[in-house]
């Protein structure tokens, strides 16, 4: 049994999201507009893609399968490009880690697990692109948001350890790894709880459309570890890479020589 | 290892993102096993650039010969375990003080080297008016004895050539007179000893050097200081 939702029925979310407003409004944050930018677009990319997808469906074939992938790789580059726009080497790193592990682990899942037939079968390629890719794109940026922003604030630690002998790598791992343990503590925290404290999308989903909820949990399975695994490998080859660009060199890039911004106050602060 | 440390830079110059900017030209001069050799210049002239270079640690166009051999023959961590620098000031995270003077006997380079026994650090950390005790915080001592003890840090390690920056800038009088006790100490043991200093000390070099709007120009010598 499916029940469908009637579209004057959504309007009543506006009840609850006004009513977060106007408290964030009294306790006067600085993300109001986000918020309710954010809201707004959930909405409108929802509809549009529900439209899209209808459309997909329909005219089932190969190039309409590569061109959403590439659409999809496409917005979360843009995406990750618009958050490092400032930090110099780092904008490739990211987008070179999202499409390699992402589109990985991706056809790993679809090809080797799910055994999708043919391999561009839009009905799961669309959701699982979304979920692989979406979640490798968070875990890049929260990895090298965190490891961007060690590098800049222990300047002189990493200086004061180079100077005594260290190798880049014995300067830098500590940084390395609190940036991965900055982003895959969300996930691990997801990945042990699931099932105790929160049934996720795909299984929920699933259940709702009447699927036999031991079907679903062996999807669940499948999709969760290949996203903890992605995530892993994003975080990890974006900050290695991320570190090549800077310490690869017999003489270390100063990252607050190569930045863009405000360099005028801080290239010669070193004195 | 002693040995003579020769400088021969055209420029040492900053990376920035869209191009090079220079920071000192025409670097040259030499120093023998047992000299004391003074940088100044004002703030912002380019005397911690100088030392960062001859760390490896700032690009520059040239050589530098410790011994017969030129820097690009050495590894980056050896050079820099041999020709080593102090910054002038710290940032240390929180630890102990024992472990943040032995953290850089975990770097591959030091790993061979036998770490000092407690009573040599706490002999040495007395000479030094440092704290007594090894368990304390190392943030939160004081500036200046946060200062002697990335100081003494850098001694327990024995480089060839000590790169200091502002070496007396935290200290008082009574230990800027340590310090500089240590480092003749270190001088007459061979060892080369290379300042970054605001002004000439109470503790004249033998050989002073300053930076003019990035130019490298020879002062005077004071050969029978010390």
């Amino acid at each position: 049994m499916y029940i469908e939702i009637p579209f004057w029925r959504l309007l009543m979310l506006a009840i609850p999201l006004a009513f977060t407003l106007f408290l964030l409004y009294l306790i006067k944050v600085k993300f109001i507009r986000a918020y309710w930018i954010a809201s707004l677009r959930a909405v409108i990319q929802l509809i549009i893609l529900g439209w899209i997808f209808a459309y997909m469906f329909y005219y089932e074939n190969i190039w309409i399968s590569v061109g959403f992938l590439l659409v999809l790789f496409l917005f979360a580059s843009w995406h990750l490009i618009s958050m490092f726009y400032h930090v110099p080497r780092v904008k490739g790193p990211v987008c070179i880690s999202l499409g390699m592990v992402g589109f990985l682990m991706l056809f790993f899942l679809l090809g080797g697990i799910i055994h999708i037939e043919p391999w561009y079968n839009i009905q799961y390629l669309l959701p699982l692109a979304g979920m692989v890719l979406g979640n490798t794109m968070n875990s890049v940026a929260l990895s090298s948001e965190r490891f961007v922003s060690e590098l800049e604030g222990n300047t002189l630690t990493i200086e004061s350890h180079l100077a005594l002998g260290a190798t880049s790598y014995e300067a830098v791992a500590p940084y390395i790894r609190s940036a991965l343990f900055a982003s895959l503590l969300p996930v691990i925290n997801r990945t042990a709880t699931v099932g105790v404290v929160s049934i996720p999308g795909i299984m929920s989903g699933q259940i709702i459309a009447g699927i036999d909820p031991f079907q679903a949990a062996k999807y669940q399975i499948a999709i969760m570890i290949c996203i903890l695994t992605a995530d892993t490998l994003g975080a990890i080859l974006s900050v290695f890479l991320i570190y090549r660009n800077y310490f690869g060199r017999k003489i270390p890039l100063k990252y607050k020589d190569a930045r863009t911004r405000t360099f005028k106050d801080t290239a010669d602060t070193n004195e | 290892m002693n040995a003579i440390f020769q400088v021969e830079l055209k420029r040492i110059y900053r990376q920035l993102r869209s191009h090079q900017k220079n920071i000192i030209q025409d670097v040259s001069f030499h120093a023998s096993p047992g000299s004391v050799i003074d940088i100044t210049g004002t703030s912002g002239s380019g005397k911690t650039t100088l030392l960062l270079a001859l760390n490896l640690q700032v690009p520059f166009e040239g050589f530098i010969r410790f011994g017969d051999k030129k820097h690009d023959a050495f590894s980056p961590p050896y050079w820099r375990a041999t020709i080593s620098y102090l910054p002038s000031k710290i940032q240390p995270v929180s630890q102990s003080i024992k472990s943040f003077l032995l953290y850089p006997f975990s770097f591959r380079i030091h790993r061979e080297k036998k770490t000092p026994s407690i009573p040599t650090i706490l002999s040495l950390m007395k000479e030094l008016a440092c704290p007594l005790s090894l368990d304390e915080n190392i943030q939160e001592v004081s500036l200046g004895q946060q200062y002697r003890l990335s100081f003494l840090r850098l001694y327990l390690l024995q480089p060839s050539v000590y790169l200091l920056d502002e070496p007396f800038a935290n200290l008082d009088p009574e230990n800027m007179k340590r310090l500089h006790g240590i480092l003749q100490r270190e001088a007459e043991k061979g060892k080369i000893v290379i300042r970054g200093m605001h002004t000439t000390s109470e503790y004249p070099a033998h050989q002073t050097f300053d930076i003019k709007e990035g130019k490298f120009l020879t002062q005077k010598d004071n050969i029978n200081v010390h």
